[in-house]
């Protein structure tokens, strides 16, 4: 069986349960162990602007913490992942090393830092969730969005494809649903600009709202809380700004996912989803 | 032995020099004027300003040269220094192995041309002029390289042919001249002016052949040769005048056998032949860079983007009528993740592009979007043209080529307004660039260690340290336009005619040596080679004369010191190490191509540095053995030096890389020994880096 | 117009020698970074390249005062194509800290340092949100993380919230 430790970060478990509840439900589903990580603090992305430094340490203290429990990292947030990935590297280098180690920490093994969507990809694998799926969501029509740190930087992560990436999308399609494509994929959700310049950072959510309303998507994956925030607490926000109307569901992988895989609409926190998905409900159940 | 000394017009206070009765001491006012004789065999010591000139001045000799001017006089160091550096040097010559004269009879006075562009025929033609049987090979069925293909030729603007079916012409009409088509080399071996060659000639199906086009015809396969369809069975209006299978797209149906009324053998087999050549020349031309790896710009996956030869033929062949096109600049080129070099041409062939469908199409709207525009010589004219054509030239590079609603769009910022564009077109062309034909080049044993341009003397293609018989023409040497390739190719073939010309050509190169009482044929020196000169032949390692180099790689490889360079054999640097270094000195062990030379513009520049710092000039960093900086260290030396050409510019392709893999394992040794692993440091530093040199040794003091 | 008098030659070195900051006199202004960024997309007084530009031409003052500087999304789309192999994104993350370092953070990321000193977090776990993890079956979590004011100590990131 797959034992992984579960980062949560900040946002997840106080602002995105419903993300956590069905991610450690598909888990459950899929033969995966979630094991959590007693002392895990923020990440440390929100300073890595102020103090890059400050921002490794925080999160170097979190992965050392899943190093002393020997399991490697999944994590639920993108800019977690790249935050602790940015530390993982760091900590082979000795003069990082060595002020890590003046904190008192201890880094015993190498961990590999993954997001569990990668996760999902390369150790469970499309052909066995395939094989998993019980509801295929057929007719579905689903647009996958990445967000910026799921494959970017590419020579951090060496994983799926920075220009044309393709494992959310076939993650999507392996729950049966139809995953569209489009342009500007990798197009960010302007989370990071929010707290800066509200007006830019609706804009550029509104920017993949509007695709997807004219392509007619269903909804939206998300697998980022902040993405989340954006497509969906900001969603009434980009409407009034621009006068339309999308009311377009956000709906985590790891909900999608559970979905098909039979888990029923509380086993994945459909309740807590702001814009309510029941036209994606009821397009599964006939 | 003797001690020449030159005090440069009386400006030095020569050392009184107090040396054993065997040697001969002797001072010069200029020697770089007086030129004593030195006899072939003769071991001297030559005491002046730089080897680097002096070299030069005395080649072929057995000489150590001890840099006086720069090293002492000049940066203001002790006379004593001068004396215990001419010791030093004395004490290496005598246990130094002379360099031995190498001859190479030129036995065969044919040449190889391969390759049949305009670069190949117009060797061909020149060597061929000059009573040399010339054989010119061509991997396809057909002569015209990629001039052939293309549609004019500018900055004239003139059909391809015009320029083309004149040069085939006077080739063909030499009775030197052989070419042979659908041939390429297998094998190769001898060495220069001996070398024997084998080929393979594939099948070219069309036998006999009256050009009616009968076949053409009939044939059901179409495939797309660069833009322009064609069938499986075709022909191109330049040499040979008869049609040709393309024997990877043909299903041998069968069908232009019954309409042809020559005649048509599809089941002709492989020809192997073999041939003797003195010289080759490599005229393999233009290789394009596999652009669809930049992905962000689309090709092979959007439809409408394009390279510049599939732009050019599709127009030329009329089956492509864009009201839009946009021409993107650099694809690829000067990218640290594709091609970090510039391929020259591909500026003028993104003008040429544009020019080319304006003249045709006067109402098409063209975009040339580049970063820089580098339109050298007369192809300045073409750009100012275009402009008054009404071209959008943007600067700034491309960020993305997509598509929106089924529309073709290019993203770009526009460097000249400060904005952000977003340019829809029915064509993207892309001015990718070129990459050096490595497939070739190893099969004639040259290691292209770097990318464009084809370093000579990395290679070991100079023809002038050691004479390879081999040398490069057209865009196989770089990427040129018409004019320049044919310029190339009068080069070559003059360098070519020159070494042909001669019954017999030595070098006084110094090589590896290897002496078979201490050599157990282990084989590791086999490996590390980078000129593939290393061979076992009767169970001996064999060093082959045609091949190396003289880096001094292998003789630090070598367990057994089995292997020694000529003038640089392992006892000698001992000596003048043991003489040299003193109780807390800095040696220097310098790079001849590179840091050593920094050292000589430090006392040109006036940049002084400590008198403890003691200079030995070596080949190459991958000839310095572990053992001489643990002597200089023994000898009470606080610190070593090994001083480099920078990772792409070792002289001897790979031999810093060596340095860089042996410094680490010392350190650790020297560590374990309970020594600081920092005495001893590795450095890249340029032939014109004085200052980092002068810095280095400074906080080597310390 | 661009006032050289008001260069500080000094300024691109120190940038260079921030983590993040060594790919900066590479730069030969293609403007790839330009093209590819969403943020210049939608608000064209944000440009990465003018940025590096200034940065490189030593116009200290204006680089650290502009509020555009704070703009960059972190997102790499610009890091992904610069030809010149400069991780543009961690560049303008070290101007940023630059920036910082001389007296000028936005205060946003005070209140998140804030936040952090105080509980290690971003967000408040309050009793409410305990009880609803309880009633969903999720683990409970720590309210505070004591250990990450150690660190925000040790670094002297602290300073930041004395100006
Ligand atoms: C799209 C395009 C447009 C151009 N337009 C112009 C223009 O307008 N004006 C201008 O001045 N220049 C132009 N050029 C440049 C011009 O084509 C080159 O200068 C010229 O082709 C170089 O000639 P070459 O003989 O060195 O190489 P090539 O023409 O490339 O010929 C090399 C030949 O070697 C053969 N070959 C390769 N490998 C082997 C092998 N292993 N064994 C045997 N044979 C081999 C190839 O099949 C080919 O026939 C253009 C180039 C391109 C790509």
């Amino acid at each position: 069986m797959n034992r992984y430790a579960i980062f949560l970060g900040c946002t997840v478990p106080v602002r995105a349960q419903h993300y956590e509840l069905s991610a450690r439900n598909v888990a459950r589903a899929l033969g995966v162990e979630l094991v959590d990580i007693p002392g895990a603090s923020c990440c440390g992305f929100p300073m890595k602007a102020v103090d890059a430094e400050t921002a490794l340490l925080i999160a170097a203290r979190n992965i050392a913490l899943a190093s002393q429990m020997d399991l490697d990292v999944v994590t639920l947030c993108n800019s977690c992942t790249a935050m602790l990935s940015d530390a993982q590297v760091q900590l082979n280098v000795k003069e990082f090393r060595s002020k890590f180690k003046k904190l008192g920490m201890s880094y015993p093994r190498e961990v590999k830092v993954r997001h569990f969507v990668r996760m999902l990809y390369e150790d469970i694998g499309i052909e066995n969730i395939r094989k998993a799926v019980k509801k295929p969501l057929a007719r579905l029509k689903i647009m996958a969005h990445y967000g910026c740190h799921y494959m970017r930087p590419s020579n951090l992560y060496g994983f799926d494809n920075a220009e044309m990436p393709h494992t959310l999308d076939e993650l999507v399609r392996a729950t049966g649903a139809e995953s569209l494509e489009y342009a500007d994929k990798k197009m960010c959700c302007g989370g990071s600009v929010l707290g800066i310049d509200e007006e830019t950072a609706i804009t550029m959510a509104n920017h993949k709202l509007n695709i997807a309303h004219e392509n007619g998507a269903d909804g939206l994956v998300s697998i980022c809380p902040f993405c989340t925030v954006m497509y969906e607490d900001n969603q009434r926000k980009a409407e009034a700004r621009f006068g339309r109307h999308y009311g377009i569901p956000v709906l985590y992988y790891p909900q999608l996912l559970g979905l098909s895989l039979g888990i029923d609409g509380n086993g994945v926190g459909l309740k807590f989803n702001r814009i309510k998905p029941d036209a994606i409900l009821d397009k599964i159940a006939t | 032995m003797r001690v020449l000394m030159c005090n440069c017009h009386n400006s030095l206070k020569l050392p009184k020099l107090k040396l054993g009765p065997d040697v001969k001491v002797e001072e010069f006012d200029d020697l770089c004027k007086t030129k004593p004789e030195i006899a072939p065999d003769e071991k001297v010591v030559i005491a002046a300003c730089s080897p680097n000139l002096l070299e030069g001045l005395f080649p072929g000799t057995n000489a150590e040269f001890v840099n006086i001017l720069e090293h002492v006089f000049l940066i203001g160091h002790r006379p004593e220094k001068a004396e215990q550096m001419i010791n030093a040097a004395v004490a290496k010559m005598e246990k130094t192995r002379p360099v031995k004269t190498k001859f190479f009879q030129i036995s065969s006075r044919k040449a190889l041309v391969i390759g049949g562009g305009i670069a190949g025929i117009e060797v061909t033609a020149q060597l061929s002029k000059n009573g040399i049987e010339t054989t010119l090979i061509e991997k396809t069925p057909f002569l015209g390289g990629t001039v052939a293909k293309l549609d004019r030729l500018y900055p004239e603007g003139t059909p391809y042919s015009h320029t083309l079916m004149p040069l085939i012409n006077t080739m063909q009409s030499q009775k030197n001249a052989v070419s042979l088509c659908n041939t390429e080399i297998t094998k190769v071996s001898g060495r220069v002016g001996d070398y024997k060659i084998e080929l393979v000639t594939r099948p070219r199906g069309v036998q006999e052949c009256i050009n009616c086009g009968k076949c053409i015809d009939v044939c059901p396969v179409e495939i797309d040769d660069a833009g322009k369809s064609r069938k499986a069975i075709y022909y191109v209006p330049t040499y040979p005048d008869m049609y040709a299978i393309d024997f990877a797209a043909c299903t041998r149906c069968g069908e232009c056998v019954k309409v042809c009324p020559g005649r048509i053998d599809l089941n002709e087999q492989e020809k192997v032949s073999e041939i003797a050549a003195g010289a080759v020349i490599v005229a393999t031309g233009l290789l394009w860079y596999d652009v669809s790896r930049v992905e962000e710009y689309g090709y092979g996956r959007l439809d409408g983007v394009m390279k510049t030869l599939e732009f050019e033929r599709a127009v030329a062949a009329g089956t492509l009528r864009p009201k839009k096109v946009a021409i993107i600049y650099c694809a690829g080129s000067r990218d640290s993740k594709h091609l970090p070099y510039c391929s020259k041409i591909c500026c003028l062939l993104g003008l040429k592009e544009a020019k080319l469908i304006i003249d045709r199409y006067p109402d098409v709207q063209v975009y040339v979007a580049a970063m820089d525009m580098r339109s050298y010589g007369t192809f300045e004219y073409l750009y100012n043209t275009l402009r008054e054509k009404g071209v959008s030239f943007i600067k700034g590079k491309p960020s993305e080529v997509f598509r929106w609603n089924g529309k073709l769009a290019v993203r770009t910022e526009d460097l000249f307004t400060n904005e952000l564009m977003e340019i829809e077109v029915d064509n993207v062309v892309l001015s990718s660039g070129f990459v050096p034909d490595v497939e070739t080049f190893s099969k004639l044993k040259i290691n292209l260690t770097v990318d464009f341009p084809v370093l000579y003397e990395n290679a070991g293609l100079s023809n002038t340290e050691l004479p390879r018989g081999i040398f490069t023409a057209g865009a196989a040497t770089f990427p040129g336009g018409v004019a320049e390739t044919l310029i190339d190719a009068r080069k070559a073939s003059h360098s070519a005619l020159s070494l042909l010309a001669q019954k017999e050509i030595e070098t006084k190169i110094n090589q590896a040596v290897v002496d078979e009482d201490l050599c157990s044929v282990c084989r590791m020196c086999i490996g590390t080679c980078p000129y593939g000169a290393i061979s076992v032949v009767e169970d001996k390692i064999k060093i082959n004369e045609e091949l190396c180099m003289g880096c001094g790689i292998c003789s630090v490889t070598c367990p057994a010191y089995a292997s020694q360079l000529e003038g640089w054999n392992h006892e000698g640097l001992r000596e003048q190490i043991r003489e040299l270094a003193q109780q807390g000195d800095i040696v220097a062990i310098l790079c001849r191509w590179s840091a050593y030379n920094a050292t000589e513009r430090a006392a040109q520049d006036k940049l002084g540095y400590p008198g403890n710092v003691k200079i030995i000039r070596v080949p190459c960093t991958g000839a310095v053995d572990p053992s001489h900086i643990m002597l200089a260290l023994n000898n009470g030396a606080k610190g070593v030096l090994i001083g480099g050409c920078y990772p792409h510019a070792c002289h001897y392709a790979r031999g810093n890389f060596r340095a860089k893999a042996r410094e680490q394992i010392l350190k650790l040794n020297l560590e374990s020994l309970g020594m600081a692993g920092n005495q001893v440091r590795l450095e890249w530093i340029g032939k014109d880096e004085a200052h980092k040199f002068v810095e280095i040794v400074q906080e080597m003091n310390k | 117009m661009i006032d050289l008098k008001e260069s500080d030659p000094q300024f691109k070195w120190e940038i260079v020698k921030k983590e993040g900051g060594e790919g900066l006199l590479k730069c030969f202004g293609c403007s790839d970074c330009a093209a590819s960024c969403p943020v210049r997309y939608f608000n064209e007084n944000y440009n990465p390249r003018k940025i590096i530009r200034l940065t490189l031409l030593g116009l200290k003052d204006r680089v650290l005062t502009s509020p555009f500087l704070w703009f960059c999304a972190h997102c790499h789309a610009c890091t992904e194509r610069c030809p010149q192999g400069i991780r543009v994104a961690e560049l303008i993350n070290a101007i940023k800290n630059y920036a910082v370092d001389q007296g000028y953070c936005p205060e946003g990321y005070k209140m998140q340092l804030d936040l952090l000193l105080k509980m290690g977090r971003l967000y408040e776990v309050e009793d409410f949100d305990l009880k609803k993890r309880q009633r969903l079956g999720l683990p409970a979590i720590d309210k505070t993380i004591p250990d990450v004011a150690r660190i925000l100590e040790y670094t002297g990131i602290l300073k930041v919230l004395q100006k």
